[in-house]
């Protein structure tokens, strides 16, 4: 079925867009459908960009993240569907209860594509059910149904029970969902389309908090392309690049974790909660996974030609796991080094405990860390872990400390908050071990690598985030420039790893771009494997007929990093927040690079003055100046 | 037959040498080529791109030749070919 005319007058259809935003409001029980505004549209586009603004310009300052006040937003674009290279992705927008500041969290899977055939771009979630509920869309249709036959299921029990009620002619609808983490309101709680998920940021609570469990998509609608021979060559020249890039085969045969033995190689492989940035186990755990945890290779939604997920379990003893998507670069790396865990086999179960829990990897593992560095201190007693072992390298505490999380028992109802407000709580000089930027925890990635990282943390809108918007190692050590050199950047082969002059305009430059996948709702992979910002744009310009072009989408970009940082700024946040934690700008305490003083910015304020510059922000604060928001036409967004 | 082998970009940092003349039988695959790379530099190699127990490469490392990626170990070498030594980083 057609979209065009389904719901608006043929004069108001924007093509590429299936048109509509659908709102659900919790509290009075009810769904209605509204227009996609088509000034907004070309301004923001779609994922992150339009998310941004609806959240902007709908939430008020100081809202409690966990009250009704707070909204999701599901967003995809003109680009989420499968045929698009990355299409089969989902954003997911709000205030974190983690952060307290800007929250987003990219997902895979047939969610965002699906979510386009069921009629809606947009689904905006708000108020808060006084009963738990789930929410159907199907072919334009959408209700809230009672919830409480899937009240503390996990993810996989959920996912079933949804899916059977909601299947039709035989066709099974894509769920996303929480588990008890959500339920739990663990402040890193993630949302879940089965073993994808969108971790970061705490959406998952945000979710527990307005009592919906679960979302289920399905329908056969298609949105209109503004020229659908255009869209097909466009997207057929697409994936034929990525296909063709060399990347796409190390992405596909080896993962992501492909990566672990020469991150520890290179510096970029956090160990100890940061105490270094190598330990030197990475080849043999890497070999470990390969040999005994890994199934197969798979795409992650249909028809991506990448395919760099893992299939993996583990086949038998104490940790005996289910075949299961997994193995993670971040998530393996977070529940071994960061914990000096040499147990492959305890990572792959805790990577997996925390998809059926519904839980971040990446703050839980961080988390944890935390945890053993306060009971080596004495700032946690055993009696305080209820006689668990916390001891570095201890792999029987890990599926513990997990459960206490989750469940919020015992010390883990402190830790379920992230190390931030954990260390607030348990004081004793904790807050030195609590690894984080405002507020989200530290992923697997070391800017004692590469110094365009260190910047990228420090300024990433949703907190420490190692790619949304920018993976700055690729950058300074993987010497990529994502098609960036067109536009400006410098040729990273000519870049050293350890320099500082320059990284900051550098970072503001390539932050425009690598925010594109996001605004897009696209995997951030098809950029490493050759789509450049003419690739997106051509894409776009065929689906929508606008006279869209790389450097224009690009100023999109840069439009939507700022508008998520004014939300960031209402929020009250200001220069003391980029501020990256002093472990991380020391000399590692062991490993490779202990006396190397060079991996470590030796002058991060001077890196942040530069960065500000290149971005048209005020120095002294880190406020978006008014040219510059007038230049981008922000200027009402005050 | 002599192979000359170059390691290039990011793979540099892995390796003491930048380039090795290897000597292999008549033929010889690519099977051949890493025993002889392993014989010849393997103690030196950095475990970050090689395995020392199976002298092959480790992660996503890819061997090209100027015909494309040589995958298949069974590959056969020839005479005077040129081959480099590739690494990726694969981001996540």
């Amino acid at each position: 079925m057609s979209l065009r005319g389904f719901w608006l007058e043929d004069d108001k259809m924007i093509n590429g867009y299936s048109g509509q935003i659908l709102r659900v409001n919790l509290s009075t029980k009810t769904c209605t459908a509204e227009p996609i505004d088509a000034v907004k549209a070309r301004k923001f586009i779609g994922g992150a960009g339009y998310g941004a603004e609806i959240l902007y310009s709908e939430l008020k300052a100081g809202i409690d993240p966990l009250g009704p006040e707070n909204k999701l937003v599901f967003a995809t674009s003109p680009l989420t569907c499968n045929v698009v290279a990355g299409g089969g992705s989902i954003t997911v927008c709000f205030k974190s209860p983690l952060t307290g500041a800007w929250g987003e969290s990219r997902c895979g899977s047939n969610f965002g594509p699906d979510l386009r055939r069921a009629g809606y771009d947009f689904i905006v979630v708000e108020g808060k059910s006084d009963v738990p509920v789930y929410l159907a869309i199907a072919n334009g249709e959408a209700r809230l149904q009672d919830a409480t036959n899937l009240v503390a299921k996990d993810v996989y029990e959920k996912s079933d029970l949804v899916e059977a009620a909601e299947t039709i002619n035989g066709k099974k609808p894509t769920v996303m969902c929480i588990g008890p983490a959500g339920e739990e309101l663990v402040l890193f709680a993630s949302i879940m389309a089965r073993d994808r998920a969108a971790g970061r940021n705490g959406g998952g609570a945000v979710m527990g908090s307005k009592n919906i469990l679960a979302i289920s998509v399905s329908g056969t609608m298609k949105p209109n392309h503004a020229s659908a021979e255009g869209f097909r060559a466009a997207t057929k020249e697409a994936i034929k690049t990525v296909k063709e890039s060399e990347m796409r085969d190390g992405f596909n045969e080896f993962g992501t974790i492909g990566d672990m033995p020469a991150n520890d190689e290179d510096g970029d492989w956090p160990t100890k909660n940061w105490r270094s940035n190598s330990w030197g186990e990475g080849a043999a755990l890497f070999d470990d996974f390969q040999d005994k945890n890994l199934v197969k290779a798979k795409g992650c939604y249909s028809g991506c030609p990448i395919g760099c997920a893992r299939v993996c379990e583990v086949k038998e003893g104490k940790y005996k796991t289910p075949v299961h998507e997994g193995g993670e670069y971040e998530s393996i790396s977070v529940f071994t080094s960061s914990l000096m865990n040499r147990n492959m086999d305890t990572a792959v179960h805790c990577d997996y405990l925390c998809n059926k829990w519904g839980i971040d990897t990446i703050s839980a593992g961080a988390t944890i860390s935390f945890a053993m560095e306060c009971y080596e201190n004495g700032i946690l007693s055993e009696a305080d872990v209820d006689g668990i072992d916390l001891t570095w390298g201890n792999s029987e505490a890990l599926p513990a400390m997990l459960e206490k999380i989750v469940f919020r028992r015992g010390v883990g109802d402190i830790l379920a908050d992230g190390v931030r407000k954990a260390a607030e709580k348990l004081g004793g000089g904790s807050e030195k071990f609590a690894i984080h930027v405002k507020g989200l925890e530290g992923p697997a990635h070391d800017p004692r690598s590469g110094k365009v990282l260190g910047i990228a943390y420090g300024t990433a809108n949703r907190g420490m985030c190692h790619i949304h918007p920018l993976e700055g190692m690729a950058f300074d050590r993987g010497k990529m420039d994502w098609g960036m050199k067109a536009h400006g950047a410098r040729d990273p082969e000519t870049v050293d790893r350890w320099d500082e002059k320059g990284k900051g305009a550098d970072c503001a430059l390539l932050q425009r771009a690598l925010i594109l996948p996001d605004i897009l709702s696209t995997c951030k992979f098809m950029s490493y494997a050759g789509l450049d910002p003419e690739h997106w744009a051509q894409m776009l310009a065929e689906s929508t007929g606008w006279d869209i072009d790389a450097k224009e989408l690009i100023q999109v970009g840069e439009r939507v990093h700022n508008i998520q940082r004014l939300f960031n700024v209402r929020e009250g946040l200001r220069r003391k927040d980029d501020m990256l934690p002093e472990r991380v700008l020391s000399v590692p305490e062991f490993g490779s690079y202990k006396d190397e003083k060079d991996c470590v910015i030796s002058d991060y304020e001077a890196l942040l003055d530069e960065y500000y510059e290149a971005c048209g922000w005020d120095v002294e604060t880190g406020v978006p100046r008014k040219s510059k928001l007038q230049e981008l036409g922000l200027e009402d967004y005050k | 037959m002599k192979i000359l082998l170059k390691i290039n970009g990011t793979m540099e940092r892995y390796f003491p040498a930048t380039e090795y003349q290897l000597s292999l039988e008549k033929e010889a695959t690519l099977a051949d080529l890493y025993e002889e790379l392993a014989n010849v530099a393997g103690a030196e190699i950095s475990p970050a791109v090689w395995n020392h127990k199976k002298n092959r490469p480790r992660g996503p490392v890819i061997m090209r030749s100027e015909a494309g990626v040589l995958k298949d170990e069974n590959h056969p070498l020839q005479e005077g070919q040129i081959l480099e030594f590739k690494r990726f980083l694969v981001g996540g």
